[in-house]
């Protein structure tokens, strides 16, 4: 219970989205529906930044809030018409939208349940098995752009090894913790690939274990897909799409240029 | 724990308090440079000869003045829409670094954070053009949405051209590492990025709906634009909104270009200070101060020096001129390291350009006085 304020904010952020998208779906004039969407895209880029994601609540912001709700406010205010400018859905329409809306819900769950979520790390924890070094060092100094950035260039992290002198430091000091105190207890001995903290746990210096995980295990299978797919840069596929951005911008002005009047 | 809380408090009133003085600062500053440029004094009543108390006065009247929603406005999005503005423009505050060891908050992605934040403006603005019922906030809404979104662009590509030879996106690394004299700077790095620094300035003017590009209120034309409907305290949001984001883009340029919170003439050092010191701070925070105040008194003397743009010029100069311009830019200055890698040929390429521009500039300003004549009139108002 040392630090309480993150779990508070999660709950008020993460409490806004939920009433946010609520408003989206109850608003009857559609600019307001729109002002709620842009409060529930705030409120998800206010956790993103609570995560410590802080390049991906940026891009949430500049991409979202400055780029496609301007777009859709724009186009809702100049273009709405009859139908559109009060919003009123039927018993009929909500049924449908019920139905969809939870199968959809029910898909997400499954998936998240199922994922692999690699562990998180404070800025200051302590790693305490090999493994856990290199993603301890990059939370370190900069938790996530430059996780990012290596992955954009195709280097995964634990290849990242040779870049930092204070790995070298930090698997010396593991590796003689671990010879001293490699009959006690075990725990410092224990693989990798187990999630053993419990999810709520926020200590900051992670010293901490307890023997039963409250997290299931992550299927073996999808954590060596995890740890495959790290292998593949990110640079050539986002230079494609950027030039594929481009292609649409040229396309949507040719399709909107001003034709000639003709006589 | 509750340090935390305590610095987390810190650094959101400290830079809160600081757009509210600057704000009086200057629309104090703004009145006394129209005065001057316009051959006036200015306001010379209000707290003694220099009319300092002017703006609080202008405050007090906002206050007690009648809060107005029209009737056909929405009312909810109109009254929301002020907030949303200077949101924009003070979340960008947590990343501005003030001074060594004066950073709200030390992001590793400042500078994006910095544009990011500062695009949730153009949402607000078109909040409250279309909040308002009125055809006139509407166009003013929409053009400004427009201007600003456009401008974006271009100020994004001449803000990553330093950020090249920075390699990083802290500002606060960045402001550091411009420790030294003034050929430290990257502004002077290489001849691009010296162009790229001007480019930067007017875009961003252009981004602050600033003039020469203030269509969105503009007076002769849609009555004030976007906020028309607005009176008292709620229209005083809006120009708040627009002298904090005024002073953040200053505030980069300033850390981007000329050096954050270093001088041109590193006085720490030649006084000898310890690193410790807390005249270091206090010292570098007066001089990122200086140097924004002065690039936002620039954008004043440009308001009251040139007429203003059509909605037309302004979206042909971004689409045609400037965006082209800064690409170019963008590539040179990518290009050069490559060419020329060892960087004090860059650094004496970008002083030599700074001092070209230097010259010219003083060519220039020796060219106009003589060469107009000037006649004595005798007014209605002189006595003579």
């Amino acid at each position: 219970m040392a630090v309480w304020w993150p779990n508070l904010l999660f709950w008020i952020f993460g409490g806004a989205v939920v009433v946010c998208s609520v408003g989206v779906l109850v608003a009857r004039d559609i600019v307001r529906a729109a002002v709620w969407l842009l409060l529930a895209l705030g409120n998800t880029a206010a956790l993103y930044f609570l995560l410590g994601a802080d390049l991906i609540g940026a891009a949430q912001l500049l991409v979202y809030v400055g780029g496609t709700l301007v777009l859709v406010v724009f186009g809702v205010m100049l273009t709405a018409r009859k139908p559109f400018i009060k919003l009123d859905t039927r018993g009929g329409d909500w049924v449908i939208g019920v139905t969809v809306g939870s199968i959809v819900f029910a898909v997400l769950v499954i998936l998240l349940l199922d994922a692999y979520w690699p562990r998180a790390v404070r800025p200051g924890a302590q790693p305490t098995s090999l493994d856990e070094i290199d993603t301890y060092q990059l939370a370190a100094t900069s938790p996530n752009t430059r996780q990012i950035g290596l992955y954009l260039l195709g280097i995964p992290a634990p290849h990242a090894r040779h870049l930092d002198k204070a790995n070298q430091i930090a698997r010396q000091a593991i590796v003689q913790d671990q010879a001293t105190a490699g009959e006690s207890a075990g725990a410092a001995a224990r693989p990798s690939g187990q999630e053993s903290e419990p999810p709520g746990d926020q200590n900051v210096t992670g010293t901490e274990r307890t023997t039963d995980s409250a997290v299931p295990k992550p299927a073996a299978k999808s954590q060596a897909r995890a740890k495959q797919t790290r292998l593949i840069g990110y640079l050539l596929p986002f230079e494609i799409v950027s030039v594929h951005f481009l292609v649409v911008l040229i396309g949507a002005a040719y399709l909107a240029r001003a034709r000639r009047r003709r006589r | 724990m509750g340090w935390v809380i305590l610095r987390a408090l810190l650094a959101v009133l400290l830079p809160l308090v600081f757009v509210g003085v600057s704000a009086l600062v200057f629309i104090w500053m703004e009145r006394k440079v129209a005065g001057r440029i316009q051959d006036r004094l200015g306001p010379t009543r209000v707290g003694g000869k220099f009319g300092w108390l002017q703006t609080l006065a202008d405050g007090l009247k906002l206050l007690q003045k009648e809060d107005i929603v029209p009737r056909h406005a929405d009312r909810i999005l109109f009254l929301m829409a002020p907030y949303i503005v200077f949101l924009g423009s003070f979340m960008a505050y947590m990343a501005l670094p003030f001074a060594e060891g004066l950073v709200p908050h030390e992001l590793a992605i400042g500078i994006f954070y910095m544009l990011a934040v500062m695009s949730m403006e153009v949402f607000g603005v078109l909040l409250a053009g279309y909040s308002s019922g009125s055809k006139w906030s509407l166009f003013g809404g929409m053009r400004e949405a427009a201007q600003v979104v456009s401008y974006e662009v271009p100020m994004a590509i001449c803000v990553v051209i330093p950020l090249i030879h920075a390699g990083t996106l802290n500002l606060y690394q960045i402001a550091r590492d411009q420790a030294g004299w003034f050929w430290n700077w990257y502004w002077f790095n290489d001849p691009f990025t010296f162009f790229a620094g001007w480019v930067y300035f007017i875009v961003a003017t252009a981004s602050c709906k600033r003039a020469p590009f203030d269509l969105a209120e503009a007076e002769s034309e849609l009555v004030a634009g976007f906020h028309t409907e607005y009176s008292g305290l709620r229209w005083s949001f809006f120009f708040m909104a627009e002298y904090a984001s005024m002073f953040a883009v200053s505030g980069i340029c300033t850390t981007l270009f000329l050096g954050g919170w270093n001088g041109p003439i590193p006085v720490c050092d030649l006084l000898g200070l310890s690193s410790d010191s807390l005249l270091r701070p206090i010292l570098g925070c007066v001089n990122f101060i200086a140097k924004g105040y002065f690039l936002v008194f620039v954008m004043m003397w440009l308001r009251w020096t040139l007429p203003r743009l059509r909605i037309d010029q302004v979206m042909k100069a971004c689409l045609k001129y400037f965006l082209p311009l800064s690409s170019a830019l963008l590539a040179g200055a990518a290009v050069w390291p490559a060419v020329f890698p060892v960087a004090r040929t860059g650094r004496i390429a970008g002083l030599v350009a700074g001092g070209l521009t230097l010259l010219f500039f003083i060519w220039v300003a020796k060219q106009t006085p003589n060469s107009i004549p000037r006649e004595r009139e005798v007014g209605y108002w002189l006595e003579s």
